[in-house]
């Protein structure tokens, strides 16, 4: 049992920390403003996961869990304001915009 | 009885400088009013300056000061004390002026605004003082996911800050998830999720405890905004307000790289992991010297153009801190000084005539002599002129660096030091030699007074240049005392 146990815990390690990449890369590289924040979420369960395979206290994985909703909840919030502000939650549309405004700004 | 008193908040004062903050956030909220919360935020601001401000100098003298058990995981040294008084001063000097600049977002969302930025400054001075790593980590998100509500709360006249705000989330997001991972890694190779104990644990995995640490401090990187992870600054602050470019170009990034020293004096002191987090953060300290500089030179909007010598002067903090040695340590605390410096007097400057573009410049000092001798002030601390307090932190560098053997870093040094020449004297050139070419647009009345501080922080930066030696041997003090006060 402890030999089992001794095997399970760098798998779960290393699948946390695979979620993690997963989660990470998604939102760095996802364009789509609510998909990025559900890859944030991916990424902040796989820290999570491997907090808890490492054996880290419960008050650290309490407080990732309130990071990570709060995290959340702010995301959501500035979905709608982007979708508000741009008419789009997609990010090239709103760098092109910024661009846009930028120029404008120079030229007045 | 006056005395029992004053001895009971100085038993509490850390613990005090974190609550205060979050009190008066409160309170703020409460009061609904622009500018009632304005004042009651002024007020709790000083309050926790003047109590960081005695602590700290209780700390560094003859007799430290006992600090009361209260039941909290409160671990106080020389760096968090000092960086603590510094957010708490800085905290105070940015919600004095932010009250020039609060009209911008509407009178609505000035408490939101100033709730935000003592929410912020707790966090920060929270992750200086906490001893458990996870405790760092609930401070260090509470400040940024603050940084990023005032972001996205002050995108009234531009929406371009909810971009800014967006990509922060994003970017530091996924560096909370990298930090939360580096912490159980640290932890779990150190045996210990404290932070004093990783100088003096028996490491019996150090590739894992090097990784954990490592992960740690790019989680902290991103969000002081060192290159090349620094992607969400001049999208944050580029067309930001002046309450924005306070709360996040000086306060978040100030915290962040304050949060950054200390622990990293602490990782790098563990002699399994000291070589390794060594060599990390000099090299990112380099390329973030050489990156800010490079982008300040190309930059043609004033905020950005300070973001990015913001950038440049993180990358000499971490130069510092990469030496691993007191000197190293004091060196980055001046040059912590420095940054708060600059910062407030050319976002100060900018704000007071609601400046972005670099060309909104031309003939400002006919307009706004004041707000213009911030600015110049500003730029030249940045240039490392002499008589700044800019010049007399990178001293501290060359110095501690050379005694190292590192030559290269007072190279990096030169180079930031040249950048600065070309950036800083464009800004003077622009505002002193040049025609106006646009009316004064920024506030009237008797609240224009309230960017004093920006002017006060510049004259401070010159005066510390003039007469250090009060700073030099605080810096020195607290980068001698890191195993802590006694609870």
């Amino acid at each position: 049992m402890i030999a089992a146990n001794a095997l399970l815990e760098p798998v779960l390690a290393a699948s946390a920390v695979a979620l993690l990449i997963v989660g990470a890369t998604g939102a760095l590289v996802l364009t789509n403003v609510i998909k990025r924040l559900a890859a944030l979420l991916i990424g902040g369960f796989g820290a999570l996961a491997a907090l808890a395979a490492l054996g880290a206290p419960s008050g650290a994985l309490l407080a990732g869990v309130a990071v990570l909703f709060a995290q959340t909840a702010l995301g959501a919030a500035l979905a709608v304001r982007l979708q508000e502000g741009y008419g789009s939650v997609e990010t090239q549309d709103i760098d092109a915009a910024d661009l846009e405004d930028d120029t404008r700004g120079h030229a007045s | 009885m006056n005395g029992a008193y004053l001895d009971l908040v100085r038993a509490h004062a850390p613990l005090l400088m974190i609550v205060a903050p979050l009190v008066g956030a409160a309170l703020t909220l409460v009061s609904g009013l622009a500018r009632l919360s304005w004042v009651v935020a002024c007020i709790v601001g000083g309050v926790a300056a003047v109590i960081g401000i005695d602590f700290a100098l209780a700390v560094f003298s003859a007799a430290p000061p006992a600090i009361a058990e209260v039941g909290v995981a409160i671990y106080v040294d020389g760096i968090g004390a000092f960086a603590g008084a510094l957010m708490a001063l800085t905290l105070t000097f940015v919600l004095v002026a932010a009250g020039a600049t609060l009209k911008e977002a509407g009178a609505s969302a000035a408490p939101f605004n100033v709730a935000l930025l003592l929410c912020a400054a707790a966090g920060w001075i929270g992750a200086l003082m906490a001893r458990d790593l996870a405790a760092v980590f609930v401070a260090v998100e509470t400040a940024w996911l603050a940084a990023v509500g005032l972001t996205a709360v002050n995108a009234v006249q531009a929406r371009a800050p909810l971009n800014g705000a967006l990509r922060m989330l994003s970017l530091g997001g996924v560096g909370a998830a990298l930090m939360l991972l580096g912490i159980g890694l640290l932890g779990r190779a150190a045996g210990s999720f404290e932070i004093d104990a990783l100088p003096l644990a028996h490491i019996s995995m150090p590739s894992v405890a090097g990784a954990g640490a490592a992960l740690v401090l790019l989680g902290l990187a991103v969000k002081a905004g060192v290159a090349p992870l620094h992607a969400w600054s001049a999208a944050a602050l580029g067309r930001s307000s002046g309450v924005v470019s306070f709360g996040v170009g000086v306060l978040a990034v100030l915290g962040a790289l304050s949060v950054m020293t200390r622990v990293s004096a602490y990782t790098i002191t563990a002699p399994e992991l000291g070589a390794a987090i060594s060599a990390a953060l000099a090299g990112l300290g380099a390329v973030s010297v050489i990156v800010g500089s490079v982008q300040a030179v190309g930059s043609t909007n004033l905020l950005r153009l300070a973001a990015y010598a913001g950038v440049s002067q993180a990358g000499c903090v971490l130069l510092s801190v990469a030496l691993g040695s007191p000197a190293g340590f004091a060196a980055a605390l001046m040059q912590l000084v420095a940054f708060a410096a600059a910062g407030l007097a050319l976002y100060g400057g900018a704000a007071a005539g609601r400046v972005q573009a670099l060309d909104r410049l031309d003939g400002y000092a006919q307009r706004a002599p004041l707000a213009s001798a911030a600015i110049t002030a500003g730029a030249l601390s940045l240039m490392g002129a002499p008589l700044t307090i800019g010049f007399l932190g990178r001293w501290r560098l060359v110095e501690a660096g050379v005694g190292a053997g590192w030559w290269w870093a007072a190279g990096l040094v030169i180079i930031a030091s040249l950048s600065g020449v070309f950036y800083g004297g464009r800004l003077i050139e622009r505002m002193y030699f040049r025609r106006a070419n646009a009316a004064y647009e920024g506030e009237g009345g008797l609240w224009r007074a309230a960017l004093a501080p920006a002017l006060l922080a510049a004259i401070v930066g010159i005066a510390i240049g003039v007469a250090p030696n009060a700073l030099l041997r605080a810096a020195a003090a607290a980068s001698q005392l890191l195993t802590g006060l006694a609870t």
